[in-house]
């Protein structure tokens, strides 16, 4: 069943080629031209050449750079977009009545979740890979060299690198997944579901300012805790300490500095996104459609 | 108030089965509850005797269009076909898919996208993914909406063929009462969210008929059938009296023993149409 599931999904993306492309298979794409013009300039331009080599190009940061674009609000926009089209698609195009009757819902809605991420990891993968070698082939043309070399300890840092952003972006679409889930129920439309997902990615990292003067005026740090608990403030904490920075942590209005670490920020994300598809997931099954 | 209340129908297999109401009478809600599209606040839904929650196979026995057909219009009307397919688990050979779509007339349409159809090729679509998985009962809802008279035409006709050739059982709500009255074997008719009358379309208009009486004198004639309770309107030199059809044998006789001369008496059948209005007025009367 799953398998036939996803190979609807896998139909109606394939089909609906303008969305897909402007909003997923545009990274690849911008893969591909990134290394059409790093070969022009790199054939056409001597200081470029030159500026390859001083300061060559790293295959283990190329590779990680796709998976940079969920941090990025441009990046997340598009995602949440993309998974708007997915989820209030159905409710727009009215084709849940069709479907419902002949498939238990449960099934249906998580099918979604899978496919938003299986499109965002290939889309990602793939534009790693694009990225990757078409640097190479840039810096091979500029006969600048693109390090490091291949050895167990390159590899097993960057495997244990690229894990973790792949992790992280998994994380990053599945909570944007699940929250723009909740959003298309109510508003039942693509570009409602997107453009409140935006403002509701954007007003809560904003929370803090509100929290902060609740927090000074009742001379509490309680409610700034509160803060600590949602995804955009975790996401950030999460992808600081991926990048090998410290974050600059929250501080109190009593001067206590908390920094939470990575594992505190990936338990909080995996039970944001627990939540969030459990909680699309038990509405769905309750929605009159 | 309640859109539908203890409301059960039993439709005989291979019929096509009318399911009139007026607008609001609950009509959709039903069939939405049917194809656990909505839930009931109270009370469950049974189908071919089966819960349709607990033993939830049974809508697989069941092809709807409700609400007109939608589709995704960027995919060809065949591709939809086969998102459908998928999505109900289902592993059709082509010729399942070519069959459905031979039976609406859209083998050549559906290689085009949706985008480009008409209202009525996206109907004749919905009504062959309603018969994809080849069900044993066809629910449409409200099929001819928004076409045109050849495309009612064309849905009644398609409609009656699912019945008469594929052997197929066909729950057929409308408010186009001439549609289901030429397309029906039984109806019901609905309001409020309760059933009002269920029956064949012939029971159910000689259930009340009218009578032209041709009667003199016409004093006298009116004083008898006012006595029996009858409303009586004039039209020219003839009495017309809503009546049952048991009951015309009594009124000649009556008339005859009170010495009025009976000229003729005859039954003017009355459309579905005129049955239809009198029940729901009726129903709404009480209500009010």
């Amino acid at each position: 069943m799953w398998a036939s599931l996803l190979g609807a999904e896998w139909c109606k993306i394939m089909g609906n080629r303008r969305a897909t492309f402007s909003m997923i298979g545009i990274f690849p794409a911008l893969a591909i031209l990134a290394t059409v013009v790093g070969l022009l300039m790199a054939g056409l331009s001597s200081s470029f050449r030159s500026a390859l080599q001083e300061d060559p190009a790293l295959w283990t940061e190329a590779a990680i750079l796709p998976w940079l674009v969920p941090n990025n609000p441009l990046g997340r926009a598009l995602l949440l977009g993309f998974a708007a089209v997915l989820f209030a698609g159905e409710y727009q195009w009215n084709t849940w009545k069709s479907i419902v009757p002949r498939t238990r819902r449960l099934p249906l809605l998580l099918v979604k979740f899978v496919t938003v991420a299986a499109f965002v990891v290939l889309a990602f993968t793939l534009t790693s890979i694009l990225l990757t070698l078409g640097l190479g082939l840039v810096a091979w043309v500029a006969g600048a060299p693109f390090g490091p070399p291949l050895s167990s300890a390159v590899l097993c840092d960057f495997a244990e690198d690229y894990g973790l952003q792949v992790f992280y972006a998994f994380l990053s679409t599945m909570i944007a997944a699940g929250m723009v889930a909740l959003v298309a129920m109510l508003t039942r439309s693509i570009l409602a579901s997107a453009l409140v997902s935006i403002v509701i990615a954007i007003g809560e990292t904003l929370l803090i300012v509100p929290l902060y003067l609740l927090a000074a005026l009742l001379r509490t740090d309680g409610i700034l805790h509160l803060y600590r608990v949602l995804p955009g403030y975790n996401l950030l904490n999460f992808f600081t300490w991926l990048a090998g920075e410290t974050p600059e942590g929250l501080e109190m209005p009593s001067g206590e500095l908390i920094i939470d670490g990575e594992l505190f920020s990936a338990v909080v994300l995996v039970i944001w996104m627990i939540g969030l598809i459990s909680l699309s997931a038990y509405l769905f099954n309750r929605q009159d459609i | 108030m309640q859109a539908v209340e203890d409301l059960s129908l039993e439709v005989a297999a291979g019929q096509v089965y009318g399911f009139l109401g007026p607008n609001g009478a609950g009509k959709t809600t039903t069939i939405r509850m049917l194809l656990d599209l909505i839930r009931p606040d109270q009370g469950d839904v049974f189908l071919f005797g089966q819960h349709i929650r607990r033993e939830r196979t049974v809508l697989r026995r069941v092809g709807s269009l409700v609400e007109g057909a939608s589709f995704y219009d960027f995919l060809t009307g065949r591709r939809n076909l086969e998102v459908l397919a998928l999505t109900s688990n289902l592993d059709l050979p082509a010729a399942q898919f070519d069959a459905v779509l031979d039976l609406v007339d859209m083998r050549e349409a559906s290689r085009r996208r949706v985008r480009g159809y008409s209202t009525g090729m996206k109907q004749r679509l919905g009504i062959a993914a309603a018969m994809l998985a080849d069900p044993d009962l066809v629910i449409l809802d409200e099929p001819a909406n928004g076409l045109d008279p050849y495309g009612i035409n064309e849905v009644r006709a398609l409609a009656r063929r699912l019945v008469d050739e594929f052997g197929k059982t066909v729950f057929l709500s409308s408010h186009q009462l001439g549609e289901v009255e030429q397309v029906c074997d039984r109806v019901a008719i609905i309001h409020h969210g309760r059933l009002l009358r269920e029956g064949s379309v012939a029971e159910l208009v000689s259930e009340k008929s009218r009578l032209r009486i041709e009667a003199e004198p016409v004093e006298q004639t009116l004083a008898v059938l006012a006595r029996r309770g009858a409303t009586v309107t004039e039209d020219g030199t003839a009495l017309l009296i809503e009546a049952k059809r048991t009951e015309v044998p009594l009124i000649v006789e009556e008339l005859v023993h009170h010495g009025i001369r009976v000229y003729a008496v005859s039954a003017q059948r009355q459309s579905l149409e005129n049955y239809f209005l009198s029940v729901t007025k009726g129903q709404d009367e009480r209500v009010g």
